[in-house]
């Protein structure tokens, strides 16, 4: 039963977990280069009242 | 089915299984965190003003000192409210009561500084929090948003203010979880997140998935040290020698003046404003509604509780003002009464001294209290100064 | 929240719901309605709603289908209509929307030409409608119109291919409801799930962590990580996509061709192009150069070898042509069609002379592995071009 399709499978699966959780979620990316802040900003501009 | 069986939901459930094991060792690890061992100071050698209105804090990091000076220094008063505080009076406490009172006043906040952006200003300052004369003043037209907006919380949130959160472990992880929250639902607002918003929406989008919650927690560490140094006093050349007032003759006089110089309506809203934003062609005026949310489900309330928590946990010597909304132009005005009975509940149980000023009724309504529908006018302000003065310097 | 306009395929998470409900929609007509609605029709649905809900440009595509079957059904079968003439005809849209990417007045994006030329998928569309008519003109089968926007506007293959065949994609049209079988659902799933795991995990990540930080000042170094970590990332995104069309193809119940397999353990150019978008290198074998090919020999220019480097470089720089008319597309172009040329006068030399030429009497092993190195690096170089990087 435990064929090598299956185990091909499992590994599959176990990268593409394995590796949404670490680009993803962890998002290593920022553990290995951690950037400078900027300035962040909204994206909604709001029109001040009058004052 | 069965090979569905076989080649999917097995190797999944096995895949998923491994993976969570694989990645639940390497968030454990140090692998994954950086150490952080850096201390950014802020400081300032200025001389402060005793008088003066803040209105934003993002033109540079100094401005955050002003902020944290005026609560460590425990004789003077911090005042937060929004637009009100843009209103040109010659009785605005920041004003008046350093010169007839020799009082300090600082007050911080412009349009949309609403009871969220306060508490996380005050949040990340909790240290400086004890004694201190805070008072907030509260428009019943807050209670009808969804909440602070996000460019007045990037406005006053500031990075500094929110790496201090994160850092400070005295700090609740179910509040960094209510600003994570907000920051969740409200993130496709922000344009290019930083890593400190990052942190908190983190650790609220996996706060059911123990293991990476943990590990986003632990990501504090990677946040410099905010270390604010306050090399500053006040200039108190500018405050002057208190002088005696009679609270109620100085109103009477100041309500008779306002009322005498309006032509243009019965209302009592300044000519100016009155003849630019409700005046219509047939001699009437244009009316509004105020739509406050159900008490139940008001996140604005939420965030006055939590900030009244926070103020009573840390020994602030808080009040609040309830600011008047003009009854003759608003139309459902008692659509706030059960949240200000909410509000009023609370800070009597807390024992916070306020101010309230709202009505809904056009005969209780004093003309003058607003300049137009929803700003003090002097009388107003007036009436703020004396409640300030009555709590804090008698 | 949800966007409905400008969504290419694979772009975002809306395509994917669409594209799950497409294959919903599929099995409930094939067991709930079982089958009263003819298959063909059905992938008509799900490709016309496709492009009309979410395609950027829709109508344009649509016409553009239009015209492609105007000039199959009216203009192919006339005899006088010359084969370079009707061919010029389907390619003219793409020509010019390629010039817009260089002439600086077509390039603004209100130009007209931009306007009406510039249309996600044009290129392939183009590919398959050449296709068509050289292999189905004399065909004596009548191809409705359901079946040609069918096979020109197959969602999954629709952007960026696999190029499939008509006649092929027909068999499995014919056969219907009868390809939505567990087996070919079992199938599909899994080049998805490869298909994710190249495209989401392999290629981002190899973008992030690597291309992203490289530093730019460290001159060759840099051009040199650059290029290979290119290569590896192109890979893996270019093969995750085709792995994506084509598992969601077989879910659909049409068993799309694959196009990468293990290409860089191919030993000469000849091999490279049956692992590396395999259906564009066998289009442009079939469609652009053995006609050249047969041309040229009928004409009795130059000796054999001659017509066949001759053939192969025309054939490798219209593919940098179409890759778009900027200079490193048609250099990378022209590079594949060094490459080819000179392994094809190599392969000539040692049948010629009955020997190795290059290699001599060393060992066969030793030789597949320096082919493999040799290969793998000039493709490198070649994709390095490619990339425009260096100009």
């Amino acid at each position: 039963m435990l064929n090598n399709r299956f185990f091909k499978n499992t590994w599959i699966y176990f990268l593409l977990i394995l590796g949404y959780v670490l680009l993803y979620s962890v998002d290593v990316e920022h553990v290995i280069y951690p950037s400078k802040e900027g300035e962040v900003k909204s994206k909604v501009d709001f029109v001040y009242q009058q004052f | 089915m069965k090979n569905f069986l076989k080649y999917h939901l097995l190797p999944l459930i096995l895949g998923l299984f491994i993976a969570f094991f694989v990645a639940i060792i390497l968030v454990k690890s140090p692998l994954l965190l950086r150490k952080n061992e850096k201390t950014k100071e802020v400081s300032t050698t200025k001389k402060l003003n005793p008088n003066s209105c803040l209105a934003t804090l993002v033109e540079n990091e100094k401005q955050e000192l002003e902020l944290l000076a005026s609560l460590q220094e425990k004789q003077g008063i911090t005042l937060f409210g929004s637009s009100e505080l843009s209103v040109d009076s010659r009785f605005i406490p920041f004003t008046y009561l350093p010169e007839k009172k020799g009082i300090r006043v600082n007050a911080f906040g412009h349009a949309f500084q609403q009871n969220f952006a306060i508490y996380c200003q005050l949040l990340a300052l909790k240290k400086s929090l004890k004694n201190a004369k805070v008072c907030i003043i509260l428009s019943a037209s807050w209670f009808e948003t969804e909440g602070t907006n996000m460019e007045a919380f990037l406005e006053f949130a500031r990075p500094n203010f929110l790496k201090k959160i994160i850092r400070d472990q005295s700090i609740s992880l179910d509040v960094k979880n209510y600003i994570g929250e907000y920051l969740f639902k409200n993130s496709d607002k922000i344009e290019n997140s930083s890593q400190s918003i990052n942190y908190f929406i983190n650790l609220y989008k996996y706060k059911n998935i123990p293991f990476l919650n943990e590990y986003f927690f632990k990501k504090w560490k990677e946040f410099d040290k905010i270390a604010y140094k306050v090399n500053a006093t006040y200039d108190k050349s500018v405050l002057a020698d208190a002088v005696e007032i009679d609270w109620d003759k100085e109103m009477e006089f100041i309500q008779k003046e306002f009322t005498s110089k309006i032509k243009s309506n019965k209302i009592f809203v300044n000519d100016e404003y009155f003849n630019q934003y409700l005046k219509q062609e047939d001699g009437g005026f244009k009316k509004g509604n105020l739509l406050c949310l159900p008490k139940e489900s008001n996140r604005e309330l939420e965030d006055f509780k939590l900030l009244v928590q926070l103020l009573k946990q840390e020994k602030c010597k808080a009040s609040f003002v309830i600011q008047s909304m003009n009854p003759h132009y608003y139309n459902k005005l008692e659509s706030f009464n059960p949240v200000l009975e909410e509000i009023k509940k609370l800070l009597e149980k807390e024992k916070l001294p306020y101010l309230n000023l709202f009505t809904a009724s056009k005969k209780k309504y004093e003309g003058g209290t607003l300049t137009d529908i929803m700003h003090f006018g002097d009388l107003g302000w007036l009436k703020v100064d004396e409640f300030l003065y009555k709590t804090y310097a008698k | 929240m949800f966007k409905f306009s400008d969504i290419l395929p694979f772009s975002s998470s809306e395509f994917y719901l669409f594209i799950a409900f497409s294959i919903a929609l599929i099995f409930a007509s094939k067991y709930v309605l079982r089958g009263k609605i003819a298959y063909q029709n059905i992938i008509f649905t799900i490709s016309f709603l496709y492009l009309i809900l979410l395609f950027p440009k829709p109508i344009h595509f649509i016409t553009f289908t239009l015209y492609g079957f105007f000039i199959f059904k009216f203009l192919g079968r006339k005899k006088q209509m010359g084969g370079i003439f009707i061919v010029l005809l389907y390619v003219l849209p793409l020509i010019l929307m390629k010039l817009t990417h260089v002439i600086p007045v077509f390039k603004l994006e209100k130009s007209l030409i931009s306007i009406i030329f510039q249309i996600a998928g044009l290129s392939y569309a183009t590919f398959k409608m050449i296709q068509i008519h050289i292999d189905e003109r004399e065909s004596d089968e009548k191809i409705s119109f359901v079946n040609y926007f069918n096979f020109i506007a197959f969602t999954p293959t629709l952007l960026i291919g696999p190029i499939d065949r008509f006649a092929r994609f027909q068999k499995n049209i014919n056969q219907g409801f009868a390809n939505l079988n567990q087996e070919n659902f079992n199938k599909g799933l899994e080049f998805i799930m490869k298909g994710l795991l190249y495209k989401y995990i392999f290629a981002y990540a190899i973008f992030t962590l690597f291309i992203n930080h490289l530093d730019a000042s460290n001159g060759f170094l840099y051009h040199l990580s650059y290029m290979y970590s290119y290569l590896i990332y192109l890979f893996f995104d270019f093969a995750g996509y085709s792995l994506l069309a084509m598992g969601f193809g077989y879910m659909l119940g049409i068993q799309v061709p694959f196009n990468f397999d293990k290409p860089f353990l191919a030993q000469n150019p000849k091999e490279f192009w049956h692992h590396w978008h395999k259906t564009l290198g066998d289009w442009l074998n079939d469609y652009f150069f053995k006609p050249i090919f047969k041309d040229l020999t009928t004409r009795k220019v130059f000796t054999s070898i001659q017509r066949q480097s001759l053939a192969l470089f025309l054939t490798f720089t219209l593919m940098g042509f179409w890759n778009g008319f900027e200079i490193h597309y048609i250099l990378s172009g022209v590079l594949f069609g060094i490459y080819s040329m000179g392994h094809n006068y190599y392969a000539y030399l040692c049948k010629k002379n009955g020997k190795d030429v290059v290699f001599g009497k060393l060992n066969s092993t030793a030789i597949k592995y320096i082919s493999i190195f040799l290969m793998f690096n000039s493709v490198a170089f070649a994709i390095y071009i490619f990339s425009g990087k260096l100009f």
